[in-house]
């Protein structure tokens, strides 16, 4: 019987969050919870798994303490009410079907899971009246005929994904697959066409996970709906999430662009020169989204670890120990950080965590993923990693904040950029203070995995404002005119102006300079002393202007340089550039692609152009600026000598 | 001059409470304004004995100016309101907040809302 079942899982719902009485909230998670409920189907067809629903009404109303102060379970007197008010709907009391006790929870829209579905753009009136109109479960959508005269591949998931998003189309054109994220995440160009045969607007199709699609869902309308120029791509519909696997994805409806299909600039690498694409960012895209993005900035003073911290793999990954396990001279992490002692951690150490909120759960692979605040409040730092987390029997969910955990340290994040660095057989000796950049090792700059943490700690002096996130060649789109556009909206947030632009220049380096350059380390040094002479406002040696590609593309990143620099906290002060550079090339040291995994000459860049950054940064904080700024001992940080933490 | 308020609860073991509460004997009149408590305390105003996470003498609510303030009173476990950002991370209050209309605020892991009275 439904209402028995129900009040099983809602049972192991509040044991399951410590609750020592039952309320509304968990006949709701546990409604969700029930595969075919209607409640359950409802979320899906907004586009929500009913985990992520659940995920953020447990969230919402918090973990109860060990301790109990009552014997038994209570009774809230809202669900009283409510059940009452079911019993009274149902034609047999005794037997109180998923319908009438949604119609009585629905009279009471204040509870607090209900708060959580309007919050979610969840029509309440909608619900009550699908509840009244579903039988059984509904037929299922016709296919959706997929025309790829491309040849693009879709595996099975992106079909599924496909037919579920276009069910009123007569059928779907793949122009084509954007390629190149970093993440597991796949981009489509489709043409929808009606069954008569005319043929909609373009749109661009991203596939994800499906906790990722409804996160930036969810981003998009908490940060980026409103901040749209005219012309943008919008995400108009709600994600399309899969029954059955945790598959989902988004359409991003490009407004403005009606004729031809958009392209992405990566595409346009190969079609426009280094001059038309640099006026064209210049011309088109800073104007289109420099005035309500990059432009609304504020002063900022941040630790660097704040802003930068994220970007890298978790500081530690731990395996889980049993609290009656954990010797008592275990170091405890908790705020406030101390980082000489975190760095200080090593291999087979035993930590307790102290109060960090679960980013990640990953029960697949019997993970938690944990840090210092969260991906939309200010800083987001300290991400660890927590295997083997079933053994402790306890419920985790993203969002919660964990008293304390305890792990036996598994690797580092030094660990993971040296396998990174051995990864491209470099030609010197990894653990040196400084690498070369030129073949007889007369011309060095700092090694950035030496020296990378103490830039973390820097206090530095920047602009914040409202930023793309990942702003990488294949984000920008574009329409029919020349129209900009940006997709892929996930990491939009308030933080350093200066990012994307440098996050775009990473991006032509490593997929217009590096081709051009050659593929060795010397090929990479030779480009390096290019980039520095570029940094130093010299102009580009004569014999670079024979090789005109190579010249060109230079150029570009100049002209990058150039829009970046309207971006910055004060005219001509480029420090914080360079503290952005230096991290987030060496994170790209680190990139993996998704479409190519020999990457090694684009990677073999980036460590250099990491190096340059500390090099740049030297002189920089050595300047008439720095020294009214910082103390000593912070300035100074690339004064090498053997480095005993502080 | 009287006045009157409902706090409803909308989470906890407590949900779905309303107190009515009057000047006549609830709450501290001062000037033109009200003020009540919340607390775990049984002379609290607004009382709350289920939630552990709730102090003593948790918080309170300050009727002034035609609206509503809710200040901490250096709670153990914090008193919170929605973060207007996102609604899903709350933020803690330090000190006196005013109150929005209808707007929940948390009292340790209890959420209450202020409801004009029916008349």
């Amino acid at each position: 019987m439904f209402i028995e079942d129900l009040q099983t899982y809602a049972e192991q719902e509040l044991h399951q969050m410590r609750h020592y009485y039952l309320g509304v909230e968990h006949l709701v998670v546990a409604m969700l919870g029930m595969d075919g409920s209607i409640l359950a189907r409802y979320v899906r067809a907004q586009g929500y798994t009913p985990t992520y629903v659940t995920e953020l009404i447990r969230r919402k109303i918090g973990k109860g303490a060990r301790q109990r102060l009552w014997a038994g379970i209570l009774r809230t007197p809202r669900l009283d009410r409510v059940l009452r008010a079911a019993e009274e709907r149902a034609r047999n009391p005794q037997n109180v079907s998923e319908r009438e006790l949604l119609d009585a929870l629905l009279d009471e829209p204040d509870s607090m899971p209900l708060v959580v579905l309007q919050m979610l753009d969840i029509d309440l009136d909608d619900l009550r009246q699908f509840a009244h109109k579903v039988k059984g479960t509904g037929a299922l959508p016709a296919r959706v005929h997929v025309d790829s005269p491309h040849a693009v591949p879709l595996n099975e998931d992106q079909r599924e994904v496909m037919n579920r998003m276009f069910t009123r189309y007569q059928s779907i054109r793949v122009e084509r697959q954007l390629l190149g994220g970093y993440t597991e995440a796949s981009l489509f160009v489709i043409t929808p066409i009606h069954h008569d045969g005319r043929r909609d607007a373009s749109v661009v199709v991203k596939i994800d996970h499906a906790e990722a699609v409804q996160d930036e869902a969810d981003r998009y309308l908490r940060h980026v709906r409103d901040t749209l120029p005219g012309s943008s791509a919008r995400l108009v519909d709600r994600p399309v999430i899969l029954d059955d696997r945790p598959i989902g994805g988004i359409k991003y409806t490009l407004v403005g662009g009606e004729t031809e299909a958009p392209r992405d600039l990566r595409a346009m690498l190969h079609e426009w020169t280094p001059q038309q694409i640099g006026e064209w960012l210049q011309n088109r895209l800073y104007p289109t989204f420099g005035k309500i993005w990059w432009e609304q900035r504020d002063e900022y003073r941040f630790l660097v670890w704040h802003e930068y911290d994220r970007l890298f793999p978790p500081i530690l990954t731990l395996e889980y120990v049993p609290r009656d396990q954990v010797p008592p001279e275990a170091l405890t992490i908790r705020q406030p950080i101390n980082r000489a002692r975190l760095l200080g951690i090593d291999y087979g150490d035993i930590v307790i965590i102290e109060n960090f909120a679960v980013r990640k759960t990953k029960l697949d692979s019997d993970t938690l993923q944990v840090a210092v605040g969260t991906e939309g409040s200010g800083a987001l730092a300290y991400k660890i990693e927590i295997r083997g987390v079933s053994e402790s029997k306890d419920t985790y969910y993203r969002g919660e904040v964990i008293e304390s955990i305890a792990g036996r340290v598994w690797s580092t994040r030094d660990d993971h950029l040296n396998h990174a660095v051995h990864a491209l057989a470099p030609d010197f000796d990894v653990e040196s203070e400084y690498i070369p950049l030129s073949p007889d090792q007369s011309r060095r700059c700092p090694n950035p995995i030496l020296h990378y943490e103490r830039l973390m700690d820097l206090q530095i002096t920047g602009a914040m404002s409202k930023i793309h996130g990942d702003m990488h060649l294949g984000n920008i789109m574009i329409g029919p005119e020349g129209t900009p556009f940006l997709i892929d909206f996930d990491k939009v947030r308030e933080g350093h102006s200066v990012f994307d632009w440098v996050s775009l220049e990473i991006s032509i380096l490593m997929e217009l300079v590096v081709p051009l350059g050659g593929s060795t380390w010397d090929d990479a040094r030779r480009i390096a002393t290019l980039l520095q002479t570029l940094n130093a406002g010299r102009p580009l040696p004569a014999e670079i202007q024979n090789d005109e590609p190579l010249y060109n593309a230079l150029r570009l990143i100049a002209q990058v340089r150039q829009i970046a620099s309207r971006t910055l906290a004060a005219p001509g002060i480029w420090t914080e550039y360079y503290v952005s550079l230096a991290l987030t090339s060496l994170r790209a040291v680190l990139f993996r692609s998704s479409h190519n995994d020999e990457q090694h000459p684009a990677r073999r860049l980036m460590l250099l152009v990491s190096g340059l950054a500390l090099n740049e940064l030297k002189l920089w904080q050595s300047s008439a600026l720095a020294e009214t700024q910082y103390p000593d001992d912070e300035t100074d940080f690339l004064n090498i000598s053997p480095s005993t933490g502080s | 001059m009287g006045f009157a308020v409902n706090v409803c609860v909308i989470s906890g073991a407590d949900d779905g409470t309303m107190m009515t509460l009057h000047s006549e004997n609830s709450g501290r009149q001062v000037d033109a304004g009200w003020t009540l408590s919340i607390g775990r305390l049984e002379t609290c105003d607004v009382c709350l004995t289920k939630d552990s996470f709730v102090s003593r003498n948790h918080a309170s609510l300050h009727w002034r100016s035609d609206r509503w303030f809710l200040q901490d009173l250096a709670s153990k476990n914090g008193t919170f309101l929605p973060n207007p950002s996102n609604f899903f991370e709350d933020q803690r209050v330090t000190d006196e907040r005013p109150l929005e209309p209808g707007q929940p605020f948390r009292i340790g892991r209890t959420w209450l809302v202020i409801k004009a009275l029916d008349t």
